[in-house]
């Protein structure tokens, strides 16, 4: 099954770009609230004060999720390198840190949107581009393993 | 490499051993009731206002179960992905059928109150009632979608932040 999944890593990271451009697309396209507010009730509050507003219309998740959401589809797209796969780990601690700092300036800062966004959108792009990274290194290897067991049989019936 | 080959199935199998999916059903149902149930208390549920916290909590604490369950066993960054994604699936039913069910019998008891008093149920009153009862079954799979993604990334994650011993590498 793991395999599976590690071989279809182009369709995870398509599921990941459509729910990370869902938000955003749904701004720009001004879909009613009313209708796809309950979408994203569950993990944004969804506060009109905290969410930005794309040409007019009020996004349906405040900014940091915007930005988080928007990550999503960045690490979907521009998964790591493998030569920082090792890295990954510290990436996302990093973007974690980052966003505690940023939530506990906001005590005493106003609210502005943009570190909130930036900070959303550096957590959702370093989780999904460590997630799909791995997935990619981890068919390859599956790819290398299968390779070579092949030829060992044919050698072997040979 | 096609897979009508001769051995194939048997080698690949071989390659890259990994736990059959059914063994997974068990802990993540277990993690996916914790993220739902939790999700639907008002209050508590806020904490998925900060990263989907619950839906987190829950995915990584199917990945512990199943860790703790198969003690042996090392999980691969998949194992782990898939454990979540079951799990934030479950999680994402539980909360969007209990929230709404919460919300569609408050709903229901304001209304008795409101016949009880006026002996009618006005129109548009009752237009509302309705449209959010279509609404809220119509975003079920969109739900379930955004909880499968997250939870996902929570069971990789937690693999990767808090049971990295227990990696395949």
């Amino acid at each position: 099954m793991s395999g599976r999944l590690a071989r279809r890593w182009r369709w995870v990271a398509a599921l990941l770009l459509s729910i990370g451009l869902l938000p955003w697309v749904l701004a720009m396209a001004g879909a009613s609230a009313e209708v796809w507010a309950p979408a994203f009730a569950l993990l944004c509050h969804q506060l009109p004060e905290r969410s930005l507003s794309l040409h007019g219309h009020p996004m349906l998740v405040c900014s940091r999720c915007a930005g988080i959401y928007a990550g999503l589809a960045a690490g979907a797209l521009l998964p790591l390198p493998r030569r920082w796969l090792r890295h990954g780990r510290a990436l996302v601690i990093g973007a974690i840190a980052l966003n505690v700092g940023q939530w506990a300036s906001q005590l005493v800062l106003p609210n502005w949107h943009a570190p909130r966004l930036v900070c959303g959108l550096a957590f959702g792009w370093a989780a999904t581009a460590f997630f799909i990274a791995s997935l990619r290194a981890e068919a390859a290897r599956r790819r290398r393993e299968l390779s070579g067991a092949w030829g060992d049989a044919v050698n072997h019936a040979g | 490499m096609p897979p009508q080959q001769p051995g194939y199935q048997q080698f690949g199998q071989g390659a890259g051993t990994s736990p059959n999916f059914e063994r997974f059903v068990k802990p993540a149902a277990i993690g996916g009731v914790i993220g739902g149930i939790a999700s639907s208390i008002p209050v508590l549920n806020m904490l998925n206002m900060c990263f989907c916290l619950l839906i987190m909590v829950g995915a990584v604490a199917a990945v512990f179960m199943f860790l703790n369950e198969h003690s042996q066993e090392q999980l691969a960054d998949t194992d782990g992905a898939i454990i979540g994604a079951m799990a934030g699936g479950i999680a994402g039913v539980i909360a969007t059928v209990l929230n709404w069910t919460v919300g569609w019998a408050l709903a229901s008891v304001l209304a008795g109150i409101y016949t009880s008093l006026y002996g009618l149920l006005p129109g548009p009153m009752l237009s509302v009632m309705s449209i959010g009862f279509g609404r809220g079954i119509l975003m079920i799979p969109v739900n379930i979608a955004i909880n499968v993604a997250f939870g996902a990334l929570a069971g990789f994650l937690s693999l990767q932040l808090f049971f990295k011993d227990r990696r395949k590498t």
